[in-house]
């Protein structure tokens, strides 16, 4: 599903964020990224969601080489993947309802699909009831699984998430990370940069660690 | 590569057409809260393209005005062609045909000898006079009114100096320069209404752009999630446009009522000044065309100022952090 061959990334400053990077994740495959900060965890997720482009190598996504990605085509390539952010990125002032159905409404969904669409995004993440709560009402735990519901309410094929529970206690933590595995079993495959080991371990899925924007070690668990 | 098609495309034309209205829908709406949301500035913003379009749009009207009120002077512009004398009447009415089948001539008119010691005799007071002359002194004339209007005097010059080149012709004579001085100035007044109307326009397109630009300033954090999400810029783009197009449109219409409001205030005056002079003169109010092209215009100037300004400001929020 996402492949890096021998991917550079090297930012204007001069300073290299990956360095002959190779990755290779299967459909419906959870892979944690671990490492410390400047590790290249994050870099590595905006260049599937096509926040950043590579410097050098090839990244292809779904069988869409990223590299050969026109500007204008960007959009329909983003409404692919679900992004999902630490610092959550809601319209804080609008509903739980408004934020989810960005993604249907940003891709041309009619209206009268929206419901059906978003009810069952709204399940997947436990929210319903809160459908009509302002996001800036909500607890950080919530933010986020608004954040998770967005990111899966267009079907994506790919979600990627940047430090998800950075901003949450252990508890709600382990309750998004539970969330991203059930994602994946249910065939979406799913990229995740985190920092906290101790919080992915117990779930068992494929780590890759990554040090100074190269690969030092990738196992299960 | 081959064009990424996304969901909204792979779906058929006729739902596609539903969501393309709804979104236009949508976008108005956000638009229109936009715009009330800071009903104030909004309300500035307005009056300010209303007044700078109130100007040019003044000065038409007083254009459409001069030109309306020199409608009747063109008898003033008609050419005099005296024959020479004891031309035969039949030959002086063939010429006079003839004249009248030229391309810049409208009509021609003879006037027979008679015929012009009759409305001499009318208009001079000299009857009695003219009677101790025992005969007729006048030679036949004939009165052509050209097609060109004053604001072409080279035309009625070649006119002019075509009839002096007539065998049969003998004097021709044209008053009409005072109404060539006439048309220059109200042509000069309508050329600096042009103008004036272009450097206004421009100005409209800059009060529009940076009033877009700090809207779009204030909405960059939900630009950036709405392009993390898969927005394109024509979906970012469309609100501003709508907000535009209605700065455009609503400073259209207090242009138009301010130019109203004028023609009334004016009105009055002008009439009792053309009253004076035994005139019926009266204001015309701002014509049909004009009025269009406020309301028309005013909208199409606030798309365009919102368009350069957006698709530049766009351009600059990149979700990626610009690294």
């Amino acid at each position: 599903m996402i492949r890096f061959e021998h991917v550079e990334k090297r930012y204007v400053t001069g300073r290299a964020a990956l360095t002959n990077f190779d990755l290779e994740v299967g459909v419906g495959e959870l892979v944690f990224l671990t490492g410390p900060s400047g590790a290249g965890k994050s870099t590595a997720l905006k260049l599937v969601g096509l926040l950043e482009r590579p410097t050098g190598g090839r990244i292809v996504v779904g069988g869409i080489d990223l590299t050969q990605v026109e500007r204008q085509d960007v959009p329909a390539y983003r409404q692919r993947v679900g992004m999902v952010f630490q610092d959550h990125r809601l319209l804080l002032a609008r509903t739980v309802w408004d934020n989810v159905a960005l993604p249907l409404i940003v891709a041309g969904t009619p209206r009268r699909e929206l419901k059906s669409r978003l009810r069952a995004a709204l399940d997947q993440v436990g929210l319903h009831g809160h459908e009509q709560q302002r996001a800036l009402e909500l607890s950080g735990g919530e933010q986020q699984r608004v954040g998770i519901a967005r990111a899966l309410v267009a079907g994506p094929d790919v979600l990627i998430a940047d430090e998800p529970t950075g901003n949450l206690d252990p508890t709600l933590a382990l309750e998004i990370m539970r969330l991203l595995v059930a994602v994946a079993q249910a065939g979406v495959t799913v990229l995740v940069a985190s920092h906290d080991v101790h919080l992915i371990a117990p779930l068992g899925a494929r780590r890759l660690s990554l040090d100074a924007g190269r690969v030092v070690g990738d196992a299960v668990g | 590569m081959a064009k990424l098609r996304n969901a909204a495309e792979r779906r058929p034309l006729r739902q596609r057409a539903l969501v393309w209205i709804e979104q236009h829908c949508a976008a108005a709406a956000d638009a229109c809260g936009r715009l009330c949301g800071a009903p104030l500035a909004s309300a500035l913003t307005v009056a300010v393209i209303g007044i700078a379009l109130t100007l040019p749009a003044t000065l038409a009207v007083i254009v459409e005005n001069t030109r309306l009120a020199a409608r009747g002077f063109d008898a003033a512009l008609d050419v005099s062609v005296y024959l020479k004398g004891g031309l035969p009447e039949a030959e002086s009415r063939r010429l006079a045909s003839r004249v009248a089948g030229r391309a810049d001539v409208q009509t021609t008119r003879y006037v027979s000898p008679d015929e012009g010691l009759q409305e001499f005799r009318q208009w001079s007071g000299l009857g009695a006079t003219l009677d101790v002359l025992g005969g007729n002194p006048l030679p036949g004339a004939i009165i052509v009114r050209p097609r060109a209007t004053a604001s072409d005097p080279a035309a009625i010059d070649r006119l002019v100096a075509d009839l002096r080149g007539l065998s049969a012709v003998d004097q021709v004579q044209f008053d009409g320069l005072w109404v060539r001085r006439y048309s220059s100035v109200i042509d000069a007044i309508a050329r600096v209404a042009q103008i004036l109307g272009g450097l206004l326009a421009g100005a409209v397109l800059l009060i529009v752009g940076n009033t877009v630009r700090l809207d779009v300033a204030a909405h960059r954090n939900e630009i950036e999630i709405l392009k993390r999400l898969g927005a394109s810029d024509r979906f970012v783009r469309r609100p501003f446009l709508y907000g535009g197009v209605t700065y455009g449109l609503l400073g259209g219409l207090v242009s138009t009522l301010l130019v109203e409001l004028l023609v009334v205030a004016g009105g009055g005056p002008v009439g009792r000044a053309a009253a004076a002079y035994g005139s019926l003169y009266k204001v015309a109010a701002p014509s049909g065309p004009l009025v269009l092209l406020l309301l028309g215009g005013g909208p199409l100037l606030g798309w365009l100022g919102a368009y350069a300004t957006t698709t530049r400001q766009l351009r600059k929020i990149e979700p990626g952090g610009g690294n």
